[in-house]
């Protein structure tokens, strides 16, 4: 087993008009600010009522999102098939640790009939 | 992760210690058929769908499972299920679907571990077995590997000066 507490790294993306907006422009647009405190704050939540497992969301300001880190795998899965009913966006990219080489690899997320799988 | 000092690879053969003896050498990584041991193997190398999750669905816990490509994307969301680890380029060590088992979960175990491997039941009748596993004692000369197994001692890995055959009477030595 792993000894790590996050295995899956997965982005949220900010909603569009919050998207790509620099330090300078964020520092004159509060109402910008407190809607992208409020999705992160949201998105925690659920994320407190939802996960079985461990999670971390990250502080670190991202123009395109912020990441959110898993420890389960189910929990993951979970947490991208509820995007429609919570109202936010994953980015087409997951995270997954990888015991051998002691790195997170970046892999496609592809959404089919029969589920949700990497390409 | 941290890497394992010692890990032994359990090959097609059956092991002539105790699977629970073996473990205090370190984590067992082995091939898919020693299902009836599931519950001391420590992770398991396997291209089949239907021995994975057989080997996922083991309680109380599930054990750790390196698979393909193919499978990795299909159960990536299992926490147990590992993909293989990128391969650099190597001279003489050719990789493809006729690759056996064992050669595989030999590879992972060099993933999992910093200084020795143990080589348990490891079937070297097959001319190709034995070449790869020659090409990856060569290939990793800062690793140690122990090929155990029952008198007469193998000489087939002889001129291979980071490999050493070892009878299971005279195991207790690698625990110095």
């Amino acid at each position: 087993m792993t000894d790590l507490a996050t295995n899956y790294i997965i982005k949220v993306l900010w909603p569009p008009h919050c998207q790509n907006r620099g330090l300078k422009v964020l520092e004159e647009r509060a109402d910008i600010v407190k809607e992208m405190n409020g999705m992160r704050s949201k998105i925690e939540n659920f994320l407190k009522a939802s996960c079985s497992g461990k999670f971390t969301v990250s502080d670190e300001y991202d123009m395109k999102g912020f990441n959110v880190a898993f420890e389960q795998g189910p929990d993951v899965y979970n947490f991208i098939l509820e995007q429609a009913t919570i109202g936010y966006e994953v980015d087409r990219e997951i995270g997954r640790y990888n015991i051998f080489s002691d790195k997170y690899i970046k892999h496609k997320l592809l959404y089919t009939a029969k589920g949700i799988v990497i390409g | 992760m941290k890497k394992h000092n010692y890990i032994t690879v359990l090959g097609r053969n059956e092991s002539k210690m105790p699977l629970a003896q073996l473990r205090e050498y370190g984590p067992i990584i082995s091939v898919s058929n020693h299902m009836h041991d599931a519950s001391h193997l420590d992770y398991v190398w396997t291209r089949n769908e239907k021995d994975l999750l057989w080997f996922l669905q083991q309680q109380p816990s599930p054990v750790d499972c390196v698979t393909t490509p193919e499978l990795y994307k299909k159960y990536v969301f299992y926490d147990q299920v590992h993909s293989f680890p990128p391969i650099s380029p190597q001279f003489n060590l050719t990789l493809d679907v006729n690759t056996d088992d064992q050669t595989l979960a030999l590879l992972s175990a060099l993933g999992l571990t910093e200084k020795r491997i143990i080589l348990v039941g490891y079937d070297i009748s097959n001319p190709k077995v034995l070449k790869d596993l020659r090409s990856v004692i060569m290939l990793h000369p800062e690793m140690k590997f122990y090929f155990l197994c029952n008198p007469p001692k193998t000489k087939q890995l002889d001129y291979c000066s980071n490999a050493e055959c070892i009878l299971f009477k005279d195991m207790e030595e690698l625990k110095k």
